[in-house]
């Protein structure tokens, strides 16, 4: 194993922990609130807290985007190579990802616990909406908890990785680009679905390649994410090609 | 021992920053490397620390290909510009550092702070450009590696602290020697401390020499202008100045030879020499 990679690696995660921790403050404080919000209003004001997975997502989104080069350049200051401190930001990257899930798994499963009966007060998880079928009465078992954290990590792994692909592009690309890749970011996003769509609705084949894929990840959440590290794996290697000759200089 | 440069070229658009370098940092020497505005200096200290890869050629760190670990653990850049993340405070730095660098003397950094005034408990990025260049070069004198890199260490610096700087450098290179590599403009106060020099013009190594060598074969002679116009022609004259009816010219290969009577034979310091050379440079 490389010398430095440890030592990198436990100085990105602890850097990366200090972050997780206000983030996990303030999702338990946004419950919280909730909880007493129901409480005081009394039944028949139903409130669902489903939207852990994509808070959780939208974070590592944000931490793979502002962190990426900022551990590159210090890395560099500190004499280790850009594999290494590449390495050592996807190692903390994923360790965080998986703690994150636990964390957040932990949180709905106390406020399931406590929620009991009020079914007027519902938390849930992605994995549990898109697996469970969003059974609100469901106690999910020891395993299910296992699926759900993995299936979450994955999840924000990948969206972690993309962060750090905006934040490579942008870095790498002249100002002219980047303004044209800026613009058409939201274009494409708005472009591609809509697309697709239209696609598979006009060739069959297409149709049934697009149900295939949705059955595909529907069937188990292992599908899921087998794809989504699939996908994390090719966004790593373009990554890595992005920042394999970038020049490594101060912030403007 | 030693950092080598098989020729190395780096081409920034329309810009040749660096032409085909091949040269050596030796082991335990102070070098200069010196040049003009756009010389190519930065670019240079950038490929060796493997901020920037060069479009050609090879550059090695005690055998050991720059841009892997066990070459960049070797060496320390102090940049003109820190690479320090927004919110770190120096403190923090110092830590950080000695994550990576175990050699890092953590308990003379702190020293060293207090003796330049800085504070320990501010952040990197709030400091001033000269407290900037300070806090690099605290990190820089006592991380301790075989190699240090100092790419303009005294930008900003006043006079107290730059004398202060020039005079904990010579005692760290005195208690525990290494190869400094110092590029800087301020030719004049460094001449002291250099032993080797390396003058960079547009990408090439112009003069890569002993900096005693580089100086003893050229001298100044002064006099009014007619006789000194006499005495020069025939001669290798890299500048010419006229105040008055005085004339002053820098001459190489005057060593040993009588001079007119009338003419003043001077010694040559090494930004005069550089002046002269690159003066000559532009005439070309």
């Amino acid at each position: 194993m490389k010398k430095h990679l440890m030592p990198a690696f436990r100085y990105t995660l602890k850097d990366y922990c200090r972050s997780a921790g206000v983030f996990v403050g303030v999702i338990v404080l946004v419950m919280v609130f909730f909880t007493v919000q129901v409480s005081v209003n009394g039944n028949g004001n139903n409130m669902a807290l489903s939207g852990l997975a994509t808070a959780s997502c939208i974070f590592l989104f944000v931490l793979g985007v502002a962190d990426c080069r900022e551990k590159l350049r210090l890395m560099n200051q500190f004499g280790l190579s850009r594999s290494t401190s590449y390495q050592a930001e996807l190692l903390a990257l994923a360790v965080l990802a998986v703690a994150v899930a636990a964390v957040l798994e932990a949180v709905t499963g106390l406020f399931q616990f406590f929620a009991g009966d009020h079914f007027w007060f519902y938390a849930g998880d992605l994995y549990q909406l898109i697996y469970l079928w969003g059974d609100k009465t469901l106690i999910l078992t020891f395993g299910q908890h296992v699926d759900s954290v993995l299936f979450n990590a994955c999840l924000t792994f990948l969206l972690a990785v993309s962060g750090q692909f905006f934040s490579l592009l942008f870095w790498r690309l002249s100002k002219r680009w980047a303004i044209a890749v800026g613009v058409s970011i939201p274009v494409l996003l708005n472009l591609i679905p809509w697309s697709i769509y239209r696609a598979s609705a006009l060739h069959p084949i297409l149709s049934r390649a697009y149900t295939a894929i949705i059955g595909f990840w529907g069937a188990s959440a292992w599908n899921f994410m087998l794809s989504c590290l699939l996908l994390s794996a090719v966004i790593i290697g373009i990554n890595w090609l992005l920042l394999r000759r970038a020049i490594i200089r101060a912030p403007r | 021992m030693a950092i080598e440069l098989r020729g190395v070229s780096k081409r920034f658009g329309g810009t040749q920053a660096l032409n085909d370098v091949t040269m050596t940092f030796g082991e335990n020497r102070i070098y200069g490397l010196l040049g003009n505005n756009g010389a190519g200096k930065s670019t240079l200290m950038n490929i060796l620390s493997s901020r920037m890869y060069p479009d050609a050629g090879s550059v090695t760190v005690d055998g050991i290909p720059a841009d892997t670990d066990a070459a960049l653990g070797l060496l320390f850049l102090q940049g003109e510009k820190n690479l320090f993340p927004d919110t770190m405070k120096v403190r923090q730095a110092f830590d950080a550092v000695k994550l990576f660098y175990p050699e890092f003397d953590r308990v003379g950094a702190e020293d060293l702070a207090k003796q330049f005034g800085l504070n320990l408990k501010q952040k990197i990025t709030n400091l001033s450009t000269g407290y900037g260049s300070i806090f690099q070069l605290v990190l820089g004198l006592c991380v301790n590696t075989p190699y240090l890199l100092l790419d303009e260490p005294v930008l900003g610096l006043d006079a107290q602290h730059r004398d202060l700087f020039y005079k904990l450098l010579l005692r760290k290179y005195a208690d525990n020697p290494c190869t400094i590599v110092i590029s800087t403009h301020l030719i004049a106060e460094v001449a002291g401390i250099i032993e080797h020099t390396v003058i960079i013009r547009e990408g090439c190594i112009l003069k890569d020499a002993p900096t005693e060598e580089l100086t003893a074969d050229v001298r100044t002679i002064t006099g009014p202008t007619a006789l000194l116009d006499g005495y020069l022609d025939g001669r290798t004259v890299l500048s010419e100045s006229v105040i008055g009816g005085l004339k002053t010219a820098c001459v190489q290969g005057t060593s040993g030879q009588p001079l007119p009577a009338g003419l003043e034979l001077g010694r040559v310091n090494l930004q005069d020499y550089f002046i002269s050379l690159m003066n000559e440079e532009d005439r070309k």
